[in-house]
């Protein structure tokens, strides 16, 4: 406990001393809202084809939420641990008695703090100054929140493990942020994809768990099947995660 | 003998078709500094990491501290301390935390700011390890192996990245903690290092302990022995055979070497006094751990 603890609050304060990670996984997102809200705005699309019936930003904030942790799971933690890998930083806490687990939720705690703050700049901007309303059911967003958090981090785990080096990590983490950002319905609204796009994209983890972010946010109720959907993914996920772990 | 505290028997790690670790037998006493001296590539990193759990060997039986590093490799990082090749610390982390994070990981409460400046690092408390010259990384990886007061710790080339100055320094504080109870286990290619400061030292050649002993026991082993070395312009030295312990004097022009064993420099010394030779240059050199690898494995360390 105390190991975890002291290893978190160190892996906080690296992480506030890295600018560009932080960029990266905290404001690129908020970016990317800014620009939306210009273009959109929160009127919903007249004929209610488009974003799901709802204000462009209603739909987009809670989505955006998870493109914020997608960005934690898929580039921030691969190359963090990829790195550590590398620089013989794993080698040296592993030597030490750190173990496995220890590690491992000290990395959960990170990236769920990291998600919080994400998301709470996302909500701010979102409906202080761009006139989203306010979630139908928090604790339904909530619960999908969390569940998307761990699924997230048992994906960058798992990557982190499998990607040989920092250059794989950072070429496969960027490229799946960007194919999930673009078709998961977290930028372009879902329904104006294609069909064969949408098929696609339904591989893909962030889909689900913007489905699940959304659809209490904007009062169609909890989704269980997206929420199951999540859950599985990030079950297998963090068995893979935790059997492929390498220390070096 | 007392019970070894590290004891290794036919330690063996193969890669793949290469044997990084042949057959690998030796004895580590409680409070001794023991060295594996060899060339890279002898195989001496890879046993030590065997030992530490790091690595799974494929054969031979390991106990330290009682411990098989195989099935108990918790418990025993616990009790040890590491200072490893090729490890290191994230650009950002400064030098306080992380001798309070590692300090956090000992299984009692250590007060690692003792530490910190018995090792000359409180004056760099602050700066991070990214900014920190190799010989400032190295002595605060050392003072990282000795934060939880391990019962044994393992150095492996730690004086690499250090000036003459830091390494004589590292070596009087090497000796400190053994003089507190400590077992220390040190890897090294450096000859000096090896024969200054280790206790005993098995030296390691492809994958295998060639021999063991004290440095001065391996040293005097050495048949070549002492070599007396001045020059003169006197022509007859024949009075020089008969000095006890002289075996063969050469001169070549006025440089004159006389090879001999034991307390050789004295006698030849006094003879040549007594002869009204006094040359300023006189000056010996023994036989080096250099020439005892050279002899044992028959070809030379930087080979």
């Amino acid at each position: 406990m105390r190991q975890l603890a002291k290893l978190t609050w160190v892996e906080i304060k690296l992480f506030a001393r890295d600018p560009l990670t932080m960029v990266f996984s905290l404001a690129f997102p908020v970016f990317v809202l800014i620009i939306m809200a210009g273009v959109f705005g929160n009127t919903p699309d007249p004929e209610g084809k488009v974003w799901a019936g709802v204000g462009p930003m209603d739909y987009l904030v809670p989505g955006f939420c998870g493109l914020s942790i997608a960005a934690i799971g898929f580039i921030a933690l691969p190359i963090h641990l990829a790195l550590y890998r590398e620089r013989g930083v794993l080698r040296r806490l592993r030597s030490s008695s750190v173990s496995q687990l220890a590690l491992l939720l000290s990395q959960l705690c990170v990236s769920a703090l990291l998600a919080v703050i994400g998301a709470a700049a996302i909500v701010i901007l979102g409906m202080a100054f761009n006139g989203a309303h306010a979630p139908v059911s928090p604790a339904g967003f909530a619960a999908a929140f969390v569940m998307t958090v761990v699924c997230f981090v048992a994906l960058g785990v798992l990557l982190g493990a499998v990607l040989p080096n920092v250059q794989a990590a950072q070429a496969a983490g960027l490229a799946l942020f960007f194919v999930s950002e673009m078709t998961s319905g977290v930028g372009p609204p879902r329904e104006v994809l294609p069909e064969a796009m949408q098929q696609f994209a339904r591989g893909l983890p962030l889909t689900h768990a913007a489905v699940a972010l959304q659809d209490p946010w904007i009062g169609r109720g909890v989704n269980f099947t997206e929420l199951a959907i999540v859950a599985g993914i990030t079950v297998a996920a963090a068995v893979l995660a935790f059997r492929f772990f390498r220390w070096e | 003998m007392p019970k070894p505290i590290i004891s290794v028997e036919h330690l063996r790690k193969t890669y793949g078709h290469v044997v990084a670790v042949d057959d690998l037998s030796f004895q580590v006493q409680e409070g001794e500094i023991f060295g594996l001296l060899g060339p890279n590539g002898a195989g001496k990193t890879t046993s030590v990491e065997c030992i530490q759990a790091l690595r799974h060997p494929d054969g031979g039986e390991v106990r330290v501290l009682g411990l098989d590093p195989r099935t108990q490799s918790g418990e025993l990082r616990r009790l040890i301390g590491s200072q490893l090749q090729q490890s290191a610390l994230p650009d950002r982390m400064r030098v306080w935390e992380a001798l309070d994070l590692f300090a956090a990981f000992a299984p009692r409460k250590v007060d690692w700011r003792a530490l910190m400046s018995a090792w000359g690092l409180d004056t760099l408390a602050g700066r991070a390890f990214g900014n920190l010259s190799g010989g400032q990384r190295q002595r605060l990886l050392i003072a990282l192996a000795l934060v939880n007061q391990p019962k044994v710790v393992f150095l492996d080339e730690m004086t690499t990245g250090l000036d003459p100055a830091a390494r004589r320094a590292t070596w009087d504080l090497i000796r400190e903690v053994r003089d507190r109870g400590c077992t220390i286990v040190l890897v090294t290619h450096f000859m000096e290092e090896a024969e200054r400061l280790c206790d005993r030292l098995a030296i390691v050649d492809r994958g295998r302990i060639v021999a063991t002993d004290t440095p001065q026991g391996l040293i005097s082993a050495e048949p070549a022995g002492v070599r007396v070395l001045f020059s003169a312009t006197v022509k007859d030295l024949d009075f020089l055979k008969k000095v006890d312990q002289v075996g063969q004097v050469r001169r070549e022009g006025d440089r004159v070497e006389v090879e001999g064993s034991g307390p050789v420099l004295a006698l030849v010394a006094t003879e040549l006094v007594k002869h009204g030779i006094v040359p300023n240059d006189l000056r010996v050199e023994r036989p080096t751990l250099e020439d005892v690898f050279l002899r044992l494995t028959g070809h030379s360390m930087r080979d």
